[in-house]
């Protein structure tokens, strides 16, 4: 489900073998037929990437950048997490914040 | 999961490139070629053509005559690198080795020898994540692109990657600031 297609780089076998890795999991985990905001910008992120043709190192470096900006986005709503940047500076008020029960829910989509 | 997972495939990413600028180490094409020059050797001699006997320094890897090679230097596979390092998150996030998974290519698919590679349907099937992981960096040197050392190498180097980014994403994770903690730690040195 997460092909990268259409790389010129001889590299691009190691990315579409990380692509598969990834959607095993996915379907492992049964959330294949699921939707989420954070499944959303990643599969944003890797049409982004087929498009713009890029090499390996700046795929890791495009995927990381949008994956942080989400997990430093979900911090702030959790009690204990702390962002790359702004450490828990950005923490919003307790009653905005994941209930404690729901958190390993919605930390495996970031 | 994405977070630790794509932070760790960058990081290893830049590990290998390091690692490839400062070796500046050749790649199998420019090497075999020339150790080679003027001694007989059995290699593939070209799409649909097999293997047959020639000159060394005719050697070509298997991979398309477009991109032959990538254009950077050999140590550590890039590939090898990234592929050991995600089983290492994945498994740690899920708590499990488990792969079970397959993917099917159908007679003549290759795009190197589209038409006639494979002769027959070929199945490749991985029962654990670190299996894939392995066959993936294995490929490279199927493909003639890398040596057995930067194959090698680069798995370890994506290993090792991984453990410290798995251990620093989950210091952010449980509330203590990575950064904040190595500095406290030097102080008390």
């Amino acid at each position: 489900m997460l092909a990268f297609q259409n790389s010129r780089s001889a590299e691009k076998p190691s990315l579409t073998l990380i692509a598969v890795v990834l959607s095993g999991v996915l379907l492992n985990a049964q959330l294949a037929l699921s939707t989420n905001v954070a499944l959303e910008w990643n599969n944003a992120a890797l049409q982004g990437i087929r498009d713009a043709k890029l090499g390996a190192p700046m795929v890791s470096r495009a995927l990381a950048i949008v994956d942080t900006c989400m997990y430093d986005a979900w911090s702030a709503y959790d009690d204990q997490a702390v962002g790359t940047q702004l450490g828990g500076a950005l923490r919003r008020p307790a009653l905005e914040r994941t209930p404690p029960g729901h958190r390993n829910r919605i930390a495996q989509f970031i | 999961m994405f977070f630790v997972l794509n932070n760790a495939l960058f990081d290893a990413g830049i590990a290998a490139w390091e690692a490839k600028r400062t070796y500046d180490s050749v790649r199998p094409i420019t090497a075999i070629p020339l150790l080679f020059r003027g001694r007989k050797i059995r290699a593939w001699g070209g799409p649909g053509k097999g293997t047959v006997e020639m000159d060394g320094v005719q050697w070509m890897p298997y991979q398309p005559t477009s991109l032959p090679t990538p254009p950077f230097p050999d140590y550590v596979s890039g590939h090898s690198a990234y592929s050991a390092a995600a089983p290492r998150i994945l498994e740690q996030w899920t708590g499990s080795t488990r792969f079970e998974n397959s993917v099917t290519f159908p007679a003549g698919s290759s795009t190197i020898e589209t038409g006639t590679t494979p002769t027959r349907t070929v199945i490749l099937c991985w029962e654990t994540l670190a299996e894939a992981a392995d066959q993936a960096g294995m490929s490279r040197r199927y493909g003639g692109i890398h040596f057995r050392r930067a194959d090698m190498d680069g798995r370890l180097l994506g290993r090792s990657v991984a453990t410290t980014t798995w251990s620093k994403a989950q210091m952010y994770i449980h509330g203590k600031r990575p950064s904040l903690v190595v500095a406290r730690n030097a102080q008390q040195r």
